[in-house]
Order: C-alpha cells, then sequence, then structure tokens
C-alpha cells in the first residue's frame, strides 16, 4: 500500500531519527504517550514529554531539541502558538528545529501569524505513524535546506540570504516557498525593484493571493497607493480568507487618511479571525483617529486580553487604551490604565515609553 | 408568532455538532490503535480495528464536510501552494486506511517530479475517499493516476468494479449533483470532491470533477485542478 519511492527516504530517515531529540508536548497524558510510542517506533531514542507550557520552556531552556511535536490546544494559558513564538524570540530552539503543530483541525487563527512564527507544519488529529513519518521526513529535510537562509536572514545579511535562494531555485527544490522567501527578503532589504521583479515573475505564472499582495506592497511602498488599494482589493474578492490582503489595505487606507475604509476593512478582518493582537492594535488606532471611542476601546481591551499570553506583549494597547479615556474624558479610568501597564511592564525601554506616552497625555 | 427555531442558524448548530463528534471520534480512534494490541483474541482484535477503521472514516468524512462548510463561509484557511503530487497521493491514502483492503491491489503511477499548486488538505482528503470509494467496489485492483494534460492536473482514481450507476453519471457537471441517500452511492463524497476542485482556480478556469464508466468495465473518478 505504499509508495515505492518512499522506501528508501524511509530508510534513510530511520538512521537520522537515531540521532535526534525530541520533545512531546500536550496537556493529556494519553496523548503524550501515543506521541511518544509513535516517536520511539519511527526510531528516535531521546524523547521528553512535557503536559504544559510552563514545563516545555523550562525543557526548552535546558536542551537543544530537534523534534517538537506541539500540542496547539494545551488548556488555560499559553497554547501552542504562543509557546513556539516565545522559543523562537528568545532563541530557545535552534533554526535547524522542526516544531510540528498537532491539532484537531486548522482555523484561520492559526495561519494568522507572521511567517516567521509559523509552525513547519501542521497535524490534524487524529495523528497516524505514516503521516507523521512522512511529515516529519519532510520537514526535517526543508529545515535543513532552508536553516542557511533563515540564518542570514535574521542577521541581516540579506544578498548572502538571496543567494543561498537562488541556490536552492537552481536545484528546482521548495521553489514556491523560496520565491516567496526572496519576496520577503527583497522587502526587507527595501530593494523594491528586485521584490516588484520576484512577485511579477511569479504573477505572470500564475495568480497566487501571497504574490499579488506582495506587488501590492511594492505598490504601497513605492508610492503608487491606488494601484495597490486595486491590488489588495482583488485579491480579498477572490480569496476572502487571505488576511494578510486586508491588513495591507487597511495600512495604504489608513496613509491615504481613508479612515472609514480603513476601520471597515479591519472590523472584516477580525470577523473572520479574531486573534491577531496586531490587528486589534491597529483597529484600536484608527477607530482613536476617527474618535470612535467604543470601538477604539473594545479593540485595545482585546489587543491586551490576547496579548496576556504573548512573548511580544507590549505597553503600547495600554497606551492606546489610556489615550481613548483621556480623549473620552476619564482622566481616572486613563491613570489606571497607565498604572496598571507599569506594574506589568519593568523593563527600561518599555518605562521610557510609559513615562513619554503619560507626559504626551499630560497624565502624571 | 415565530418560533424559536427561526432565530437559530441551523447550519451553525450542526457544524458544531458535527464539529464536536469529529473531535470525539479523533481521541478514541487515536487511543485505539494502542488498546487493539492489548487484544488476545485474533478474532476479537480484528473486529476492533475493524470498527475502528470505520470509525476513521466517519472522521475523514466529517472532516470532509466542515471543511466544506467552512469554504461555503469563507473560514477555511485555504492555501494553494506547489506539492509534489506523488507526495499528496500518498497522503491521500494515509487519511482512509481503509478497514478492508481484502486482497486488493492498490497501484500508484505518478512521476515523482510532477509538481501542482493546490491545498494538500483538500485534495488528499478528496482523493482518499474516492480510493476509499473504490475499494469497497473493486474485484482486484485500484490504480490511482496523476498527470499534466493540456494545463489541467489530472488525477484519476480507476476500479475494476461494477462501474457508476446511470443516475450519477447521469448528474452532469457533478457541481449540480443532489445527494440520493435511497441508492447505495449517496454521491456525497463526490459532491465534497466537486466543492473542493472548485475553490482551485487559475486564469478564469475552475476546477472540475467527472465521473465515467471505462469501456473495459469499472468506474472512473476524475479530478480535473487548472
Amino acid at each position: 500500500m505504499t509508495l515505492p519511492y518512499n522506501s528508501l527516504a524511509e530508510n534513510e530517515l530511520r538512521r537520522e531519527l537515531r540521532l535526534k531529540k525530541a520533545l512531546v508536548i500536550d496537556d493529556f497524558q494519553g496523548m503524550r504517550t501515543l506521541m511518544q510510542h509513535i516517536l520511539e517506533s519511527l526510531g528516535v531514542r531521546e524523547i521528553n514529554t512535557a503536559p504544559g507550557a510552563a514545563q516545555a520552556l523550562e525543557q526548552l531552556r535546558w536542551k537543544n531539541y530537534d523534534i517538537i511535536l506541539c500540542d496547539y490546544n494545551l488548556g488555560p494559558g499559553k497554547n501552542g502558538q504562543h509557546l513556539l513564538e516565545e522559543a523562537r524570540v528568545n532563541a530557545l530552539i535552534r533554526p535547524t528545529a522542526v516544531w510540528l503543530m498537532v491539532t484537531a483541525e486548522k482555523t484561520l487563527d492559526m495561519v494568522l501569524g507572521a511567517i516567521e512564527y509559523a509552525p513547519d507544519d501542521y497535524l490534524i488529529k487524529p495523528i497516524q505513524n505514516g503521516l507523521l513519518r512522512e511529515r516529519l521526513g519532510k520537514a526535517l529535510a526543508r529545515k535543513k535546506a532552508l536553516a542557511p537562509i533563515f540564518r542570514a536572514q535574521q542577521t541581516g545579511q540579506f544578498a548572502a540570504a538571496l543567494a543561498l535562494c537562488d541556490r536552492l531555485i537552481e536545484k528546482r527544490l521548495y521553489l514556491t516557498e523560496l520565491y516567496r522567501l526572496k519576496g520577503a527578503i527583497c522587502l526587507q532589504a527595501e530593494d523594491y525593484a528586485a521584490a516588484r521583479q520576484v512577485f511579477e515573475s511569479i504573477l505572470a505564472a500564475r495568480n497566487l493571493p501571497w504574490a499579488r499582495t506582495g506587488l501590492g506592497h511594492v505598490q504601497a511602498l513605492t508610492g503608487n497607493r491606488a494601484q495597490a488599494i486595486a491590488l489588495y482589493q482583488e485579491v480579498i474578492a477572490e480569496n476572502p480568507t487571505y488576511l494578510e490582503a486586508y491588513d495591507r489595505l487597511a495600512e495604504t487606507y489608513q496613509a491615504e487618511q481613508k479612515m472609514d475604509a480603513a476601520q471597515e476593512i479591519l472590523l472584516r478582518a477580525i470577523g473572520l479571525s479574531p486573534c491577531s493582537i496586531a490587528r486589534h492594535k491597529a483597529l484600536g488606532r484608527i477607530a482613536s483617529a476617527r474618535q470612535d471611542f467604543p470601538v477604539a476601546e473594545k479593540a485595545f481591551r482585546q489587543a491586551i486580553q490576547l496579548g496576556q499570553h504573548s512573548v511580544q506583549n507590549a505597553p503600547d494597547a495600554y497606551i492606546g487604551l489610556a489615550g481613548v479615556y483621556k480623549a473620552s474624558g476619564d482622566l481616572r479610568q486613563a491613570r489606571e490604565t497607565l498604572a496598571a501597564a507599569r506594574d506589568l511592564f519593568s523593563e527600561l525601554h518599555q518605562r521610557a515609553e510609559l513615562d513619554a506616552a503619560a507626559a504626551q497625555l499630560q497624565l502624571p | 408568532m415565530r418560533h424559536p427555531q427561526e432565530e437559530l442558524d441551523m447550519s451553525v448548530l450542526l457544524a458544531s455538532g458535527v464539529h464536536n463528534l469529529k473531535n470525539a471520534i479523533a481521541a478514541f480512534v487515536g487511543v485505539a490503535d494502542t488498546a487493539a494490541i492489548r487484544i488476545d483474541n485474533e478474532i476479537e482484535a480484528q473486529q476492533f480495528s475493524q470498527a475502528v477503521g470505520y470509525l476513521r472514516k466517519s472522521h475523514g468524512d466529517l472532516v470532509l464536510l466542515l471543511n466544506l462548510y467552512k469554504l461555503g463561509k469563507a473560514l477555511y484557511p485555504l492555501e494553494i501552494a506547489e506539492y509534489p503530487v506523488a507526495d499528496v497521493l500518498h497522503e491521500a491514502q494515509l487519511y482512509f486506511q481503509p478497514a478492508t483492503v481484502n486482497g486488493l491491489r492498490l497501484q500508484v503511477n505518478c512521476d515523482p517530479a510532477l509538481e501542482w499548486y493546490l491545498d494538500r488538505e483538500l485534495i488528499a482528503g478528496a482523493v482518499g475517499n474516492a480510493i476509499e470509494n473504490a475499494l469497497r467496489y473493486a474485484r482486484e485492483e485500484i490504480t490511482v493516476a496523476a498527470q499534466c494534460r493540456g494545463g489541467w492536473l489530472e488525477i484519476e482514481v480507476r476500479d475494476d468494479g461494477p462501474g457508476f450507476p446511470a443516475h450519477l453519471l447521469a448528474q452532469a457537471p457533478v457541481q449540480s449533483l443532489r445527494p440520493q441517500a435511497a441508492s447505495g452511492r449517496t454521491g456525497l463524497g463526490l459532491l465534497f470532491a466537486a466543492a473542493i476542485a472548485q475553490v482551485h482556480r487559475n486564469d478564469g478556469r475552475e476546477g472540475q470533477v467527472a465521473l465515467e464508466n471505462a469501456d473495459a468495465g469499472g468506474g472512473r473518478f476524475i479530478m480535473r485542478l487548472p
């Protein structure tokens, strides 16, 4: 019942897996045991387990794992995505490590995050040995090939990263992903002509939402905002679940001072996927500018609530909320909001940000 | 006076019911595999794993159903990217580990280098469903084949059974198909497949699903993606 071309890879994989260290994160004992059994049956020898986010973070600090098998839903508190972000931001996992997210189903909220914090793959429950082996093998190979690019990109060596992309493209491996990566790196390097070329070459072959959105972004950054808006609108009409286009469109409307349109498009995106902190903050800022205080207050409150478990939690949502209270004349709430933020954020730059905000809002 | 039901969106209620059922099955199937090892009696063990096989199949159906619902409500995170087609066909078999393979041969003909733009999860689910269906009707052999033809990817699942009944063949295009519970083949899986093919668009073209009976006998399920 298996395809012949997989048999070689299977032996190779088994040999490779013998040397890998794996961490299984799940809040149910039964699932941890099951996943451990499956990994053992694939040849992994060193396997640790963690019943929750706190224990997992502790273990990630102590050992360099090669494979992380993590349930998305970990009960109250941090979920699998929070954990992954924290591990990446604090460099608790190496760029070659493979993070597989186990979930009951794929939802829009899961794929909303920035690409750099995306897991290497999703596995839909119930996990099957064959499927796990297949995906694990592919993810390990892909990570091994792409890690040098990610490393160069993260350290700002954009030219080197692009050269590494081209070398893999010549081998005709991971083509879609490499072009997408190239486009993102060109944008980061602010080489808009090169970025445009990447996106247009993709679009010449096929109308893909990320490439069209990328081209829109290039247009917006080079001053052609009307064209950018048209591109984003087309993407949304054809791919209503491609959320990046909504965020970019809102951003461009805002630059054009079309605040009503910006708010409307963000509300639509939040209706589809209510868990993005950045999107709630963006809505809060736009609604504040429109003096739509009820919407702004709700948006900043959501951002604060969602931020609780995120490693990227920052004072800006509190500052935004304090601003809303100040503008609507509730000085007491404004002061309390900033005070709450001071209790939460103790780092020097965060304190400085809060002090500056207090001064600007004239709230001692 | 309005009935309370009118205030409710039945489709949302049904979807959340299906969702819970799907997760319950997944939880059961997840531990059932390890539990099966502990059954000593060979016949009981076989019956147990067959029952688990049916549940696994139901889980796959429910996942497809929910995905279809989400596609309709624009809630499905469609991810169309270039994938090796052979990998997707391989995963299609893994999704629906069929309960009864009993002596049937499954042939897969696909160039390992062939890549196409598709949503891996959806296509693997739909093709897996077609394979499952073929397994029920095949006499000896099932062939799964994929190739690029005239700018389309063509995935074919062929069996050597009695072929599709006339009422299914008559309802072309498949998009307008209505499930018929009375006959053995309800066409529900086909409806899923057609909807899944349809969200694959390129250059003004939409994916399609067709059914044929081969001249030499047996049914052919064909999915074309632009």
